[in-house]
């Protein structure tokens, strides 16, 4: 059964968590604001991707991406699982959140060209490594 | 058909961008929010990574996109879609942020009614693309 939770598990963990530890450094006004453009993001995000899921109303041709029953709770609104439904809530309340925490800190041009470097490497060495499929033939 | 993915893309998030980079114009810090976007990407493709992971052991994959629908050029083995995505929507987000706050602390109807026009764009870009994935009854 555990394997269910598997998306909203590491959704909760990845975004949830850090949006609400951001979102409390925020005004009451700001969080209404976000929430209300969350709301907007709810509409046409959620409509595209119905278009973009496999399942009984789209066409079986033109499918982009498709779920694992195995790893989601198993709700699903028009072929979408409820999770999804989160993510207007976090991808558009967590990057304003964490831009409004940093956006007042002065980086020099040094700082920037190491976070940017750190990436990198984050990017094309260890992330790889890290979900490198173990298909064995 | 191989573009379906990266159409939309285009579609719904270049124009919003655009528009709102003119709004800001100089007032807007981009190196910083190229920046910022880019440490975001990673953190957003790593568990993407993660969650389309296939392989013998880890048989409990999230999600996995349709080759079909996918320009076929990959980043470490994710698509570049999938980046494309992540930078718009990181743009996008900040963007509109900067912009409806300023529109609001200036009392600016002007920049308030573009930004309702181009919510209603994404609206219309949105269903319509959900109208034509559907199954022809």
């Amino acid at each position: 059964m555990k394997h269910h939770l598997r998306y909203i598990t590491s959704l909760t963990i990845l975004t949830i968590i850090p949006e609400i530890y951001f979102l409390s450094k925020l005004s009451i006004q700001e969080i209404l604001v976000i929430f209300i453009l969350s709301l907007l993001g709810l509409f046409f995000m959620m409509k595209s991707d119905m278009g973009f899921t496999k399942g009984d109303n789209t066409d079986s041709r033109k499918w982009v991406w498709n779920f694992n029953n195995e790893s989601i709770v198993g709700i699903k609104i028009k072929n979408l699982p409820i999770e999804e439904f989160l993510f207007p809530f976090v991808w558009i309340p967590l990057p304003i959140a964490v831009w409004e925490y940093i956006k007042h800190i002065e980086f020099r041009n040094v700082d920037l060209a190491l976070i940017l470097t750190f990436c990198l490497l984050i990017l094309w060495i260890v992330f790889p490594r890290l979900t490198k499929p173990d298909i064995k033939k | 058909m191989k573009l379906t993915y990266i159409k939309l893309l285009i579609n719904l998030y270049l124009p919003p961008i655009i528009i709102f980079a003119v709004c800001l114009g100089s007032a807007m810090d981009f190196f910083k929010l190229a920046v910022f976007s880019f440490v975001l990407l990673i953190y957003g493709i790593g568990w993407d990574m993660w969650a389309t992971k296939h392989g013998r052991k880890d048989k409990l994959w999230i999600w996995c996109f349709n080759p079909k629908t996918i320009t076929g050029i990959y980043l470490d083995r994710h698509p570049l879609e999938e980046y494309i995505f992540g930078i718009f929507h990181l743009f996008w987000v900040i963007l509109l942020w900067e912009v409806l706050s300023r529109a609001i602390s200036n009392n600016d109807l002007l920049t308030l009614f573009i930004v309702v026009l181009l919510g209603i764009w994404q609206i219309g870009v949105s269903i319509n693309f959900y109208n034509s994935q559907k199954k022809k009854a």
